[in-house]
């Protein structure tokens, strides 16, 4: 009777990832030579390598690697931000521009790519061949589009002077086709399994994902390539992977507070409070329909405006001030509402205050760059600092989610978004004021009347105890 | 709504319908209970087993070392077995609705004999 060799059954353990070897390997190893020892043989069969390598392979597509993934993009996404901001010119002095270019449109969407299909294969929404062959798809789609990318901006520098196209920028059209079929095909793979929920004709529901595929390709490309939506993105899927990283005794743990008519009163607004609240948001409304009408007209009647760039700054600067004082109403809505120390609460609150004074203060140099690039700086590390502050109080999952979320999304603040953002943000306050002062108000409204229901309940239930007692004892 | 159970999937959720089973007892009774039909591989039968897991259909049940052999034990859960039960009244459906159209088109059904005009 021939013996499985056990050398060469241990060897396919090899395609697994070291922790999976070492919480699953004895058992899997054991099932196959049990396997083995029935049918006579001494080695793996040739489909046991096969599905051993895919399995093998897959397995280490999962929520480490989506956390692992999505962080490195994240972090090449600060640099680069940081980059562009302060540091692109001596790299493009140096004939180093297309460095920025690949890191951007290159390795963060392919780390953000591979991190989304480790999520939601995790999830048990794509088999394991599936998930391995949209990820090879995916990252090769990525490199292609880089490629084309380099491609078109080498071609329109050769055109810029007038020079013929050579070597990579004559190859422009067969890369973005390329690019094209691959990543419609890495999209189709993923949707046909994720249509296996709904669509139970396999024909179907191929045509479905792969009209899906060839319509979005090119959109997801386009989006993935400007890095604002990479932030976005790559944030959420790491939010993503690590919810699914946090352990599950974690969420055990967290207990939901019974939540009585003593406690509904104790959260709603004080009578000062409401007033402030209402006052605050009405002098950011004002402030805020001043501030819009005067960056939008001022240039036609303002004295001060010379001409409509200095009339949409100084506007901008009125729209900054009056977000102070909306930030303050939402910090008194949310003091009272969420179960948070004051501290976390006014501490970013406070932060995000000065933050936006100091872009105010900036806007005051506009539109010289060199008189506005400190003020900037400082502002955006502070706006960085309040959302930092203001989320890890708040996420709810276990260490270090919170955190790794947390300096992230401040980060990203700070490098990218807050200097581009900001005075685009600041025509939406009188929106928010009016959103601030209704529905902020709004549930202290609603809880002072579950209070008010849940006092009556509980003054019903202590006298229908005492005459129950009372019967009793009768 | 849950997507239909693949083969492979249906077949282990029958083969531990009511008993607990380890991985190697797994593949002898998918191969025994589908007539030879589907045969398991072992990666295959593990890539399965964790996907019905982290679907909630079915659990580990224990580990033991018998012969030097590493031994671990699964189980259904409730989700599994109201997911086998749906799978079950969804075949009946269809095979239901194939008899009698058959029927209706002058076609005799015998279970021994198969299908003869």
């Amino acid at each position: 009777m021939t013996h499985p060799d056990m050398k060469h059954f241990r060897r396919l353990l090899r395609w697994y990832p070291a922790r999976w070897r070492a919480l699953n390997g004895d058992v899997l190893l054991s099932t196959m030579l049990d396997a083995a020892q029935r049918e006579g043989r001494a080695r793996p069969t040739w489909s046991e390598h096969w599905y051993g390598f895919i399995h093998g392979t897959s397995a280490h597509i999962d929520r480490r690697l989506a956390v692992r993934s999505s962080i490195a993009a994240l972090t090449l996404l600060v640099i680069s931000g940081i980059a562009l901001v302060w540091g692109i010119a001596p790299l493009s002095e140096a004939g180093l521009g297309w460095t920025y270019q690949i890191v951007v449109t290159g390795a963060v969407p392919a780390l953000t790519a591979v991190a989304l299909v480790a999520v939601v294969r995790e999830k048990g929404w794509v088999a394991d061949v599936r998930a391995l062959a949209a990820t090879l798809l995916s990252v090769t789609a990525v490199c292609l589009a880089t490629l084309t990318s380099l491609s078109w901006s080498m071609g329109f520098d050769a055109a810029d002077a007038g020079v013929p196209l050579t070597g990579l920028a004559t190859l422009f059209l067969p890369l973005f086709l390329t690019a094209l079929v691959v990543g419609a095909l890495a999209i189709a793979v993923l949707l046909e399994s994720l249509l296996q929920r709904t669509m139970t004709n396999r024909a179907s529901r191929m045509l479905a994902a792969g009209a899906a595929g060839l319509f979005a390709a090119p959109v997801v490309g386009l989006t993935m390539s400007t890095p604002y939506v990479s932030a976005v993105i790559a944030l959420g899927v790491a939010v993503l992977g690590l919810i699914q990283t946090s352990s599950a005794a974690a969420r055990e743990q967290k207990t939901t507070p019974r939540v009585d008519a003593a406690t509904v009163a104790r959260n709603s607004l004080t009578r000062k409070s409401l007033v402030a609240v209402r006052v605050l948001s009405t002098v950011a409304f004002l402030g805020g329909v001043v501030g819009v009408t005067y960056a939008l007209t001022g240039a036609h009647w303002s004295p001060a405006a010379t001409d409509g760039t200095v009339a949409m700054a100084q506007g901008i600067i009125a729209l900054l001030l009056s977000s102070i004082p909306l930030l303050g109403a939402f910090g008194l809505t949310t003091s009272v509402r969420r179960h948070q120390r004051r501290l976390h609460t006014w501490g970013p609150i406070c932060a995000a205050m000065l933050s936006v004074g100091l872009v105010a203060i900036a806007y005051l140099n506009a539109p010289e760059r060199d008189g506005m690039a400190l003020w900037f700086t400082v502002a955006s590390a502070l706006g960085g600092v309040a959302i930092t502050w203001w989320t890890i109080p708040r996420v709810r999952l276990a260490r270090p989610a919170p955190v790794l979320i947390g300096v992230f999304a401040g980060l990203l603040y700070a490098a990218f978004l807050g200097m581009m953002l900001l005075p685009m943000l600041s025509f939406a306050v009188p929106v928010l004021a009016v959103l601030v002062a209704t529905l902020g108000t709004r549930s202290t409204h609603h809880n002072k009347h579950v209070a008010q229901v849940g006092r009556q309940t509980d003054s019903q239930a202590a006298s229908s105890g005492t005459s129950t007692s009372q019967s009793a004892h009768g | 709504m849950t997507a239909p159970l693949t083969q492979p999937s249906f077949w282990i959720l029958t083969a531990l319908a009511g008993q607990r089973r380890h991985g190697y007892e797994i593949l002898q009774e998918t191969s025994l209970a589908s007539d030879g039909r589907v045969h398991l591989k072992v990666t295959t039968l593990y890539a399965a087993l964790e996907r019905l897991e982290r679907e909630g259909l079915v659990q580990t049940d224990g580990e033991e070392i018998v012969g030097g052999r590493a031994r671990r034990y699964y189980i259904l859960t409730e989700q599994g077995t109201t997911a086998l039960k749906e799978e079950v009244v969804a075949l009946e459906e269809q095979t239901r609705v194939a008899r009698s159209r058959l029927i209706a088109a002058g076609y005799a059904l015998s279970f021994s004999e198969g299908v003869s005009a």
